[in-house]
């Protein structure tokens, strides 16, 4: 056989390195959560899937895996329906769009703590601190932005043709954007969507600020249970966090490729 | 419900004064256009001629800087496109890719509130006319051009449009498939009734297809007329450059429909008044010039002598270009048959051709 070629080897080495360093230290949560020890991150060579059994029990991880779904959801719903909207009709504003386009991504580009801070004192006015309704307002705020670009990139790609003809055959505006334009752009839209949920769902610096005890979901939950008891139950839900992110993340390359193929 | 075989009426379309810029940049110049009821109409013209623009607005898609349409009697300058009932047949089809063939067709209907059974119907309706019946479930990447061509049609009027507009529509075909797609519009056209504006650059396509044409050449109508007028009697240069093969000859006038150029001389009938001494053209078809020996030359007027600079064979008609000994040019079909005497080149040749045969226009 022959020796395979040193740069070869050498650019495996080095992918390999690089593959473990980004991805190690989040894995690392896996075997955590099925160690003996009631100490997070101290071995003591027993497995156990006891950590993963009180983390269904414990009405206070349920309560806040109730709290993070709810704003989850409802913050994708809003920012799904709002963003695609934005974008259709940024589309149709030319240069004007594309500018106004650029600056709706500043929720991406301010620090979360100002946002926090600012949200903080409004909502106390508007009475909204602690509430989901003011958590899935906040999140929207956050997820707009993936969502607008998301969409906005697949109604780039959209012939404005297809406009034309639908309403040469007598679609109004709405109904053109319900049965041609939306059936068309639907990989842009749900991948908007999947980026909209992965964002509230692993936020936590904002909602630090807008959520009381009842309010708590689970990226504050984990916080707060770090600062008082360190046990394995944090690397348990850490995990199932993990894959519900992994899920995500795999459904959205899953779409892109199938959009690239069509 | 009217039944796809009920022939719908034309609509009578009018443009008045329409104009439209981009910019500083004028695409259309006051545009006057009427048509009748039923009537088949090509524009025509090279690309960027203001052509598309015009169906543009008349689709509802642009909206005139100044000017009106009227559709039957109605302005609808300012309509909404969807409020227009008006069929497109777009250059790529625009067929709704995530969408069967026979749900494309229904669209229209269903957007007017047919139920979906009885839009489905008539859709199939509408395939079977267009020969396609057995692709009605098929999404439009599953069909080839020509078949997705049919489909565009069927959508674009089944649902019985006073007015249909195409825009190049057979722009992505091939020869052939061009030719048969021609004849099998024209059919449907007639078989539904609606009027047409049609849009092309090919010349031969509308030459076929038209009742009348109009040619578009930077922004204007340079003449509006049947196959026949513009053929024969062509208002400028460049509508006789534009359609058809021909001959321009370019001299002097001599104010009573003579023109003098370089080795020749021309007379016939003229197309709006040269004034002596201004430059004038003289527009003459291939086809009506005749040649003979050059010893054999009676006439000095509407005949030039020269020498055959080449030959090119088209198979039934053989086509001289004659260079004029004053260097001037003129072409010469020549349709073979039993007795016909060919030249070969360098042969000196006498052209000559009837006076009615030729056009003369000022500049």
């Amino acid at each position: 056989m022959k020796k395979p070629p040193v740069r070869w080897v050498a650019l495996t080495a080095a992918t390999v390195l690089t593959a473990c360093f980004l991805l190690l230290p989040t894995l690392v949560v896996v075997p955590m959560s099925f160690n003996g020890s009631s100490t997070l991150g101290v071995f003591d060579g027993t497995w156990t899937t006891r950590w993963y059994d009180e983390l269904l029990t414990s009405p206070a991880w349920r309560t806040a895996a109730l709290n993070s779904l709810q704003v989850a959801l409802g913050s994708t719903v809003l920012s799904t329906v709002l963003g695609t909207l934005a974008a259709w009709g940024l589309s149709k504003l030319g240069v004007y769009g594309r500018a106004i386009q650029g600056g709706s991504i500043a929720p991406v580009v301010v620090p979360p703590v100002i946002l926090g801070v600012g949200l903080y004192s409004v909502f106390l006015t508007w009475q909204l601190n602690g509430t989901v309704l003011g958590l899935i307002l906040a999140h929207t705020v956050l997820a707009l932005p993936f969502v607008v670009i998301a969409v906005g990139a697949s109604f780039a790609q959209l012939d404005p043709v297809y406009e034309r003809a639908a309403a040469s055959l007598g679609a109004k505006p709405f109904q053109t954007l319900r049965r041609v334009v939306l059936p068309l752009l639907l990989p842009g839209v749900v991948a908007g969507a999947l980026f909209a949920f992965v964002t509230s769902w692993d936020e936590v610096v904002v909602s630090i600020f807008l959520t009381d005890a009842q309010t708590r979901t689970l990226p504050v939950e984990m916080w707060i249970q770090v600062r008082t008891q360190v046990t394995p139950t944090l690397a348990a839900l850490g995990t199932c966090l993990l894959l519900v992110s992994s899920l995500a993340l795999i459904a959205m390359q899953v779409l892109r490729r199938s959009e690239r193929d069509a | 419900m009217p039944d796809n075989n009920t022939v719908t009426t034309g609509a009578a379309l009018t443009l008045s004064g329409v104009t439209k810029k981009f910019g500083d940049a004028v695409a259309v110049h006051e545009i006057d256009l009427d048509l009748m009821p039923g009537e088949f109409l090509t524009m025509l013209g090279p690309s960027g001629s203001g052509k598309t623009t015009t169906l543009n607005m008349i689709a509802g898609f642009l909206q005139p800087d100044s000017g009106t349409v009227t559709l039957d009697g109605r302005e609808i300058t300012r309509t909404p496109a969807h409020a227009r009932n008006i069929g497109v047949v777009f250059q790529n089809y625009a067929l709704f890719p995530h969408l069967s063939a026979v749900r494309n067709v229904a669209f229209p209907l269903e957007m007017r509130g047919v139920s979906r059974k009885e839009a489905l119907r008539r859709a199939h309706g509408a395939l079977e006319l267009v020969e396609l019946e057995k692709c009605a479930d098929r999404r439009p990447a599953q069909l080839s051009g020509g078949q997705q061509q049919r489909v565009a049609l069927a959508r674009a009027f089944v649902f019985e449009p006073g007015l249909l507009l195409m825009d190049e529509p057979l722009g992505a075909l091939d020869k052939r498939l061009r030719e048969t797609m021609q004849l099998e519009i024209m059919r449907l056209c007639r078989r539904v009734g609606s009027t047409v504006v049609y849009v092309t650059h090919d010349q031969e396509e509308a030459l076929t297809m038209s009742d009348r044409i109009a040619i578009y050449n930077e922004g204007v109508i340079e003449q509006l007329g049947t196959a026949e007028d513009l053929y024969e009697r062509p208002a400028t240069t460049f509508v006789a450059d534009f359609v058809g093969d021909s001959t321009i000859l370019k001299g002097e006038s001599q104010g009573d429909g003579t023109v003098v150029g370089a080795g020749w001389t021309a007379a016939g009938p003229e197309r709006g008044a040269t004034p002596k001494g201004d430059p004038a053209s003289v527009v003459i078809r291939p086809e009506m010039v005749r040649l003979s020996p050059a010893e054999d030359a009676k006439s000095t007027v509407n005949q030039m002598t020269g020498e055959v600079a080449d030959v090119v064979y088209l198979g039934s008609q053989v086509k001289y270009i004659v260079a004029g000994d004053g260097g001037d040019e003129v072409h010469a079909k020549v349709a073979r048959s039993a007795q016909w005497s060919r030249f070969e080149r360098g042969d000196r040749v006498s052209a000559t051709w009837s006076a009615e045969d030729c056009v003369v226009l000022s500049s």
